[in-house]
């Protein structure tokens, strides 16, 4: 092997990651996020830490002093808002999201139960990976954080053919619905699913994403949006619930995954 | 055919791997020799999309554009060699669609080496389109028959005169988006380096059999569904979602995977988007395709130059066929590998090849964890780990991501290599988790099992004959 | 005991049975490496009858018949009868019959000569007669020809094959030195014969060698190749793995360092592998010495490939004229019957891959030697003799002439520019079409083989087989003018001349190339060397 004696690696190569990393530790950061309530406090640190095997029991104790709503959203959703915060702030990563998550749901799923009537989702979500398409992790990680934002997601699986997914849509009547491809012969689908829809007269944004899926192509066609990454997907979820149509999603879209 | 695990080094010392040479060269196609002394530049393409709605409309696609363009382009640079790779879109299950690319292919190589003397041929990549929740071997899914489908696509492509069999299967992919996603190195171990190593088994003993029936090479397989989700999803600097420490653990532990298509017989190449080749290179002695720095029309990776190090074929991983300013897309990146192997090609003339790999190799070797894993001292290292238990599907699988993790640090503790917090802490927590494990493989099983059996979606011991 | 001898009498050697014929047990097998005439082919045969006459090539083929049948280890003043098979050249030369209606076709041709045609339908005679070394009044049966020009070993074929019995359309080959095909479209058979060399033999091949201990019978295909070569039991073994295109050669089974040589069906099969690996462009090989080298020094070098591609060029022209003629497409035609010992060992597979063999056919069945079979049932059961010609006289057969045939000559002409100078099958369909003649399609999927016999002379008897090597016939004589310059001798390919310390040229006739060679003659300084004066010694 030569000898690298002497050389300047920095010359080579830059490593932004450790350059700008954030030196703040999740405790330390949580403090400033949680809430202050000791009852809700304690639920939203199950989140925050991801412990799925002790939020059954943690949100029960809370059950017995606050009402479920209160529990799910100060504790619950309160907890998650927090790991999104630390997300955002390369604190937390994927795994973290994806594991916090699975505890809300696991305590969502517990205080719902004794919600009188149940509790209202935000909305109903069809998500889907094109026909002929049989990569789904992207719309897999996409459905946890769209429910863990209070939405009902109806997730189709992959490989989904274009009429069933039109049928689908008809019978659930969602906010709106996504599309995920990862293959260029496959992301054909959206405009072909998008005009049927249409046709139809369903008005609904139809998201277009996944790695073969850019925002131009998205945007090529009409009801078509685009979300670049499964974080984003929340975000623009909440201006659709505002009552965004696919145009204005489209025209603030920048503003919209920037936070704003 | 028997399967023969590898428990010994083809190479001596990791100073012998090197671009161009192979232990065991192949032979295939219009007079290629793969690994013989030389690098050849494997170009890789998609037709554009609406192409493949009609079957006519996609051979003239893939034989009259897209490969002529390609062997065209030989000519008038004088590149001598090319290895044209063909990825089946998923329409591509049907015969209908797939025979005559293939067979026009084979037809089109065949003209230009009666006409020019160039050396080509083709690979061919079956799509595998399998799918967990239904079933991965034959018989179990109903729905589409998606494990008959491929072994189908594996008869259409060889009797219809392709050069070079290959896959990028899917087994243990359910584990590897589970543990992808969780950052749960062992239900990758489990899923990848035990499920996913039992599958390629079972699936290449078939491949090599149906290749060789038809006179065609069985080259080899990659862990895409796994260990490039992973890279991909780790992403770049700045991406966080995975860690890298994280990416470079499943990648070793994918190889002790990849192997297994040679294991069962095939000869190699095997496929350009399998990182791990370098490890599995220096296990078997089999010639391997690797891509990085030519391949940013399809994807961008931290390790673009040093992953040519020892490859003996070099590609451009995929380019959509399009016009670009210096000719259609595919003559474009074409050209672009090619002379890149022209280089590698003079080095070896020169005898300087060792000098050139060695810059290649520094170049990225402080870039990431997972480049300074495949850095080739390193990958013969995490080989060695994997031969020393190599009649064990587990325990070899475990020993390469342990390896992986002593050798990352170690990188950082000499400071060798810098790490973030997040990921020095992410790669400790596998060491605890990976240390943890049992020694019996039995023990290991019985415990993923039961730990698995409802946290990973689609867990089915059917699909792995278990 | 009573004994009786089968014979079948090839255009490259002859076979034959002793048969206890109370029981109808095989006691012996003796075959001869070569036929005894000058020359390789049915052609060369018949010229040298012509220049020499009948007499003596009958003479010839008789001494070593003699031979062959001494060496079955039975007391021959018990033979009670003898049976043969074989082509209507052979047959007539074994019987000493006039020839001449077989060396010229056309009925001006034979008007013009005065050429009576011969009868040569089933019969009884005596062995004695035509020379045999048996007692007198051992019978000699000789089947019946179909018609004048398709003769016995046309009829074994179809007969012992199962041909004859196919309701669908079908073709019947019996790969020899001269190949006998028949084509059956309903009722009506075509039938030609191909004049392919001795290629198929093993013979022409610079190590080509007879089907015995150290010869490479097969080629495997396991992503390089594994030569297969014959142990002593005459049985393929593993000997070293090659790999054409890598251009290496690494000891592989236990037959690694035993190879002498090759057979008829490794060379197909080496042919097939130097197809397979585009090894063979415009006539050439082109590996880096222009050689393929198998294991042990043994190689094939391209002019091995174009000797064989023109034999095999010749059997596929032969079968295309066939078709042809039938009017039927090659899609229409999906079962084939092979026969001979080439046919017998040969990969069906390779064999279709390389041409042997229609590319449409993906039912192909392997008999052995029909000939000497189809001779050995006669043996044992003599009233067959009528049976068999009943069978010949129902048989509505229409004979194709190659020689003289405008199809055959179009696509032999496209076959011998495919071998010679390396024309492409693409040009070659397309020289057809111009010519109002089918596409010759490629092979496609996998035939399904059924070999139904082990060898090609499936049963050996208890004593086993004899190879007899040394024929030992010469021709002699003296040239008027002789200086004894030798020159003959030096000039002569296959060392089969010498001439003596008092000028007398001597000839071993089975190594002579015969008429197709003739360098002795013309290499004379002194213009005094007349090859047809030599004489039988």
């Amino acid at each position: 092997m030569l000898s690298k004696e002497g050389a300047d690696f920095t010359k080579i190569l830059r490593r932004y990651d450790i350059e700008t990393q954030v030196s703040m530790t999740p405790e330390e950061m949580a403090k400033k996020l949680l809430p202050t309530d000791e009852v809700f406090k304690k639920v939203a640190e199950e989140v925050l830490y991801m412990r799925f095997k002790t939020v059954g029991p943690v949100v029960m104790e809370a059950l017995k002093q606050r009402n479920p709503l209160d529990v799910i959203n100060n504790g619950l959703v309160a907890g998650m808002e927090c790991v999104a915060k630390l997300y955002a702030e390369h604190v937390y990563y994927l795994p973290e999201i994806m594991m916090a998550a699975k505890t809300m749901e696991i305590g969502i799923a517990i205080a719902e139960k004794q919600v009188p009537g149940g509790r209202e989702s935000k909305g109903t979500v069809v998500m889907h990976a094109a026909e002929g398409d049989p990569h789904d992790i992207g719309k897999n990680i996409a459905a946890v954080m769209v429910r863990s934002s209070g939405y009902t997601v109806v997730d189709m699986g992959r490989d989904v053919p274009i009429v069933d997914f039109i049928a689908k849509v008809e019978e659930v009547k969602p906010l709106f619905a996504s599309g995920t491809a990862l293959m260029t012969t496959t992301m054909s689908a959206f405009p072909a699913e998008a005009k049927i829809l249409k046709e139809k007269g369903i008005e609904i944004p139809l998201m277009g994403c996944g790695g073969a899926v850019n925002r131009e192509y998205a945007n090529s066609y009409d009801l078509g949006i685009y979300s670049e990454k499964a974080p984003q997907t929340p975000l623009i979820a909440e201006k659709i619930r505002q009552g965004y149509t696919w145009k204005q999603v489209r025209d603030e879209w920048d503003a919209i995954v920037g936070g704003q | 055919m028997a399967v023969t695990r590898y428990t010994k080094m083809a190479y001596d010392s990791a100073d012998d791997l090197v671009f161009g040479y192979s232990k065991s060269p192949v032979s295939y196609g219009f007079g290629l020799k793969i690994g013989a002394g030389y690098v050849i530049p494997e170009i890789n393409y998609a037709p554009r999309p609406g192409t493949e709605k009609d079957p006519e409309r996609l051979r003239k696609e893939y034989v009259d554009y897209i490969s002529k363009d390609i062997l065209e382009r030989a000519i008038t640079v004088g590149f001598p060699n090319v290895q044209l790779e063909t990825e089946w879109v998923s329409q591509m299950n049907q015969a209908k669609l797939s025979a005559p690319v293939v067979a026009g292919q084979q037809e089109i190589c065949e003209k230009y080496h009666e006409e020019y003397g160039l050396n080509c041929g083709t690979r061919q990549t079956i799509p595998d389109q399998r799918e967990a929740d239904h079933g991965l071997r034959p018989g179990m899914d109903s729905a589409h028959s998606y494990p008959e489908k491929l072994f189908e696509c594996a008869d259409i492509a060889c009797e219809n005169g392709c050069n070079n069999l290959s896959i990028e299967s899917v087994g243990g992919k359910e584990f590897a988006d589970y543990a992808v996603t969780n950052g749960d190195i062992v239900a990758f171990l489990f899923g990848v380096g035990y499920l996913g190593s039992i599958d390629m088994t079972w699936l290449w003993e078939q491949l090599v059999d149906i290749a060789k029936k038809n006179h065609c090479v069985a080259g080899g397989d990659t862990n895409c569904s796994g260990a490039n989700v992973s890279m991909f999803m780790a992403g770049g600097m700045m991406d966080q979602d995975v860690q890298r420490t994280f990416s470079a653990v499943t990648r070793a532990i994918s190889a002790a995977r990849t192997l297994c298509a040679w294991e069962a017989g095939a000869v190699g190449p095997d496929k350009d988007c399998g990182y791990e080749g370098p490890i599995v290179k220096a296990i078997a002695g089999k010639p391997t395709a690797q891509e990085g720095k030519n391949c940013q029309c399809a994807h961008c990776d931290l390790q673009g130059n040093l992953i040519a190090q020892c490859c003996d074929l070099w590609s451009n991983e995929s380019v959509e066929y399009h016009p670009e300013f210096g000719g259609t897309s595919v003559q474009c990146w074409f050209g672009s590998i090619g002379y890149e192997a022209s280089l590698m090609n003079t080095a070896i003339q020169l005898k300087q090849e060792k000098t050139l790999r060695d810059m290649y190799m520094y170049s990225d070797r402080y870039r990431g964890p997972e480049a300074y894993i495949l850095a080739y001292d390193h990958a013969y290292e995490i080989g060695k780990a994997i031969a020393e238990y190599g009649d064990n599907l587990y325990l070899r699988s475990k020993a390469a991501g342990m390896k992986a993790v002593e050798i990352l640090l170690k990188g950082y503790e000499s400071k060798e290599l810098g790490l973030t917090t997040k990921q020095l802490e992410t790669l400790q927590d596998i060491n605890k988790k990976l240390s943890a494990l049992p020694d019996e493989e039995d023990k290991f099983v019985e415990w993923a099992i039961k730990e698995y059996k409802d946290t990973v979606p689609n867990f089915n011991m059917k699909n792995y004959g278990l | 005991m009573s004994y009786g001898i089968s014979l079948d009498i090839g255009t490259s050697g002859t076979r034959g049975h002793a048969v206890d014929l109370s029981d109808g047990r095989i006691i012996s097998t003796s075959v001869t490496e070569c036929h005894p005439l000058p020359g390789a082919n049915i052609m060369d045969h018949l010229t040298f009858c012509i220049n020499n006459g009948v007499d003596t090539a009958h003479r010839i083929l008789m001494d070593t018949v003699n031979k062959l049948i001494a060496t079955f280890g039975i007391d021959l003043k018990e033979v009670e009868r003898v049976s043969i098979c074989g082509n209507p050249i052979q047959l007539s030369l074994f019987q000493g019959i006039p020839v001449d209606d077989l060396a010229f076709a056309g009925e001006n041709a034979h008007k013009a000569r005065g050429i009576v045609d011969q009868k040569r339908d089933a019969g009884v005679f005596n062995a004695a007669d035509v020379g045999l070394n048996v007692r007198d009044n051992c019978e000699l049966l000789v089947p019946p020809a179909i018609r004048h020009e398709i003769g016995a070993d046309a009829l074994a074929m179809m007969y012992k094959s199962g041909f004859l019995e196919q309701k669908e359309n079908c073709l019947v080959t019996d790969y020899g030195t001269n190949a006998e095909m028949a084509l059956k479209i309903g009722d009506e058979i075509y039938t030609g014969s191909a004049a392919a060399g001795p290629a198929m033999e093993g013979q022409s091949i610079k190590y080509g060698m007879l089907a015995g201990p150290g010869a490479i019978s097969d080629l495997e295909y396991d992503f390089q190749y594994i030569c297969k070569v014959l142990d002593d039991d005459i049985l393929p073994q593993n000997g070293d793995r090659v790999d054409f295109g890598l251009e290496t050669v690494v000891p592989e089974g236990p037959m690694s360092g035993k190879a002498k040589g090759i057979t008829g069906t490794g060379v197909i099969a080496a042919v097939a592998a130097a197809m397979d690996s585009h090894l063979w462009r415009k006539g050439k090989l082109m590996t880096s010495d222009g050689l393929l080298h198998l294991q042990d020094g043994v190689y094939i070098d391209s002019h091995d490939i174009s000797e064989a591609l023109k034999a095999i060029g010749a059997m596929r022209a032969g079968h295309f004229t066939l078709l042809e003629h039938a009017g039927i497409k090659f899609d229409e035609l999906d079962i084939m019957y092979m026969a001979g010992a080439s046919g017998t060992y040969v990969d069906a597979v390779k064999a279709r891959e390389v041409g042997l063999l229609p590319p449409s056919c993906s039912t192909i069945y392997q008999y052995g030697n029909t000939s000497l079979a189809m001779a050995t049932d006669i043996l044992k059961d003599p009233e067959l003799l009528d049976e068999l010609q009943d069978i010949a006289n129902g048989i509505r057969a229409n004979h194709i002439m190659f020689a003289g045939d405008k199809i055959f000559e179009q696509i032999y002409t496209q076959e011998l520019a495919v071998c010679d100078e390396g024309m492409s099958m693409e040009m070659y369909n397309r020289n057809n079409a111009l010519a109002g003649i089918q596409e010759l399609p490629r092979p496609k999927g996998h035939p399904t083989v059924h070999r139904m016999v082990k060898r090609d002379i499936p049963d050996l008897g208890e004593k086993g087989l004899h190879i007899l090597h040394d024929i030992g016939t010469e021709l002699r004589g003296y040239m008027d003018g002789c200086i004894g310059c030798k020159k003959c001798e030096q000039e002569c390919p296959e060392h089969a001349l010498t001439v003596k310390d008092d000028n007398e040229i001597v000839v071993k006739t089975k190594n002579c190339l015969g008429t197709a060679c003739y360098r002795c003659q013309f290499s004379c300084p002194k213009k005094v060397y007349k090859y047809d004066s030599l004489r039988l010694a």
